[in-house]
C-alpha cells in the first residue's frame, strides 16, 4: 500500500488543533472506503503517538447529554483539558437526512482552540453511534486530551459506545421511572458510572432511588455523579473525576477486532463478512497490517483477489 | 422550516441554533466540514452580517464554502448580497420548498 505523502504544514495545523484543519481532517476520516484508507493511515503515521481516553455520554433523548457538555467543556478546559466532542443525532429512516441539534445546545467559545465540537448523523446505524464514529474517534485521541462521544438518544438496548468508550456514562434525570427501570438489562449494566442530572429539579429522591436500585442490579455499582447543569451543582467535581479516566488499552485489540468486523459488513457487505472469515478473521488481518487503516487497505486488495478466485 | 425540508430532502443538517454572532457561524461551518452555510436573518442588518461571516469563512481557510441566505431581502439588496459573495438569495416568493432544496444541493453539486 502506498502512503501519500502527508504535508507536514497539515501535521503541523492539527497538532495546534486549527479548526479549519481539523474540520477537513475528520471529513476525510468520514469517508469509510478502502480508497481512503492509505491517506488516512498515512495521516495518522505522521502524527505523535498518544492517546486520549475516549468517554461515552449515552441516555435517553432529553435527559440532558448536550447541555451537560456544554457546562462541562469549559471546566475541563480550565482544567488544562483540550476536549473533542462528537455529538451523534438520528438519521431519518425515510429521507436520509438528519437534523442534527446538539450543537445548538454546546456553543463552545468560537475561538477555543482546546474545544472542538463534532456533529454526526447515525445513519440508520443501531446502537447509538455513526458508521464513522470509531474512525473519527481514532484521529482524535491523537489530537486532544480527551474524546467525549454523545450518542443518539437511546433506548435501553444500545451498547454501541461501551465498545468505542473507555468508560460509559449513563445520563439519567429525575422522574425517568421506579427502580425496576434500574434493574433491567441492557445500557444499564454497561455503564462504568452514571449521572443524573436537573438534580435541581428533583424533589424526589432520584439519587436514593437510583443508588439503591444499582446497588441491587450490578455487583459493583457504579458511582453516581449528581448534577445540575442549570446550577452548575456537582460538574466541577465531575469534571475533577473525567479527567482522572484511565485509558483501557487492556480492551483495545478486541475492540479494534469488533469495529474491524464491523467496517467489512459496512463497506463490502456479508459477502465481504465472508472473505474475512476465510481470510483469518478481524485478528490476524490488523495483526498482519499493524493499524486499523493499513487493515482497512489491505482487506480491499484481499477481496478483490477473493472475487476473482471465485 | 428550511433546516426540517432539508432533513426532508435527506441532507445532514446542523441546527446551530439562533441569534449567532458571525464568528460562532463561521466556526460552527468550519468544524462541522459543512458545503452550504444558510443563514436566516430578519434584523434588516443581512447584508454586513452576511458579509462578516463570509470574511470570518475566508479567514478560517474555508471560504469554498457556499453562504445562502433567507429572509425578507429588499429587492435592492438582492444584489448587494451577490456582490458580497453570497452564493443565493431566498426571499417570500420562495415558498415552494422543493425548488430551493434544488438551488442548495446545485451548490453543494457545483463544490464536490
Amino acid at each position: 500500500v502506498s502512503a501519500a505523502p502527508v504535508d507536514p504544514a497539515l501535521v503541523a495545523a492539527l497538532i495546534a488543533r486549527d479548526k479549519g484543519a481539523l474540520g477537513r481532517a475528520v471529513t476525510r476520516f468520514e469517508d469509510g472506503r478502502a480508497a481512503a484508507a492509505a491517506e488516512r493511515a498515512a495521516l495518522l503515521a505522521a502524527l505523535p503517538e498518544r492517546r486520549a481516553p475516549i468517554l461515552g455520554l449515552t441516555g435517553a433523548p432529553g435527559v440532558g447529554k448536550s447541555s451537560l457538555i456544554a457546562e462541562l467543556g469549559p471546566r475541563l478546559v480550565a482544567r488544562g483539558a483540550a476536549v473533542a466532542v462528537v455529538a451523534v443525532d438520528p438519521s431519518s429512516p425515510t429521507s436520509g437526512g438528519a437534523l442534527l441539534g446538539d450543537r445548538a445546545r454546546t456553543r463552545f467559545a468560537p475561538d477555543e482552540r482546546r474545544l472542538f465540537f463534532r456533529s454526526q448523523a447515525s445513519a440508520l446505524e443501531l446502537g447509538g453511534l455513526g458508521p464513522t464514529t470509531h474512525a473519527v474517534a481514532r484521529l482524535l485521541v491523537r489530537l486532544f486530551d480527551l474524546v467525549v462521544i454523545e450518542t443518539v438518544g437511546v433506548g435501553q438496548s444500545e451498547v454501541e459506545v461501551s465498545h468505542l468508550a473507555d468508560a460509559t456514562a449513563l445520563v439519567v434525570q429525575p422522574m425517568a421511572g421506579d427502580e425496576l427501570q434500574y434493574l433491567k438489562a441492557g445500557v444499564v449494566e454497561v455503564a462504568d458510572r452514571v449521572i443524573l442530572t436537573k438534580c435541581d429539579l428533583d424533589h424526589g429522591g432520584a439519587a436514593a432511588q437510583l443508588r439503591a436500585a444499582l446497588a441491587l442490579g450490578r455487583a459493583t455499582p457504579p458511582p453516581i455523579a449528581v448534577v445540575s447543569a442549570r446550577t452548575g451543582e456537582g460538574l466541577d467535581a465531575l469534571a475533577d473525576s473525567i479527567l482522572a479516566l484511565p485509558v483501557d488499552l487492556g480492551a483495545q485489540a478486541a475492540r479494534d477486532a469488533r469495529w474491524f468486523a464491523r467496517w467489512v459488513a459496512q463497506e463490502y457487505g456479508r459477502q465481504g463478512a465472508a472473505v474475512l472469515a476465510r481470510t483469518g478473521g478481524p485478528e490476524a488481518t490488523l495483526a498482519a497490517a499493524g493499524t486499523f487503516e493499513d487493515a482497512q487497505a489491505a482487506f480491499a486488495g484481499t477481496f478483490r483477489q477473493a472475487l476473482a478466485a471465485d | 422550516m428550511i433546516a426540517v425540508a432539508a432533513r426532508h430532502a435527506g441532507f445532514d443538517v446542523v441546527y446551530g441554533g439562533i441569534r449567532l454572532s458571525p464568528e460562532e457561524i463561521a466556526t460552527s461551518a468550519i468544524e462541522e466540514g459543512a458545503d452550504v452555510v444558510g443563514l436566516s436573518i430578519l434584523s434588516g442588518s443581512h447584508v454586513e452580517l452576511a458579509g462578516q461571516v463570509i470574511d470570518a469563512l475566508r479567514a478560517g481557510g474555508a471560504g469554498d464554502v457556499a453562504v445562502v441566505v433567507g429572509g425578507i431581502i429588499p429587492a435592492g439588496d438582492v444584489e448587494a448580497l451577490r456582490r458580497a459573495g453570497v452564493a443565493d438569495v431566498f426571499g417570500p416568493t420562495d415558498f415552494r420548498l422543493e425548488p430551493v432544496m434544488a438551488r442548495i444541493l446545485a451548490l453543494v453539486e457545483r463544490r464536490a
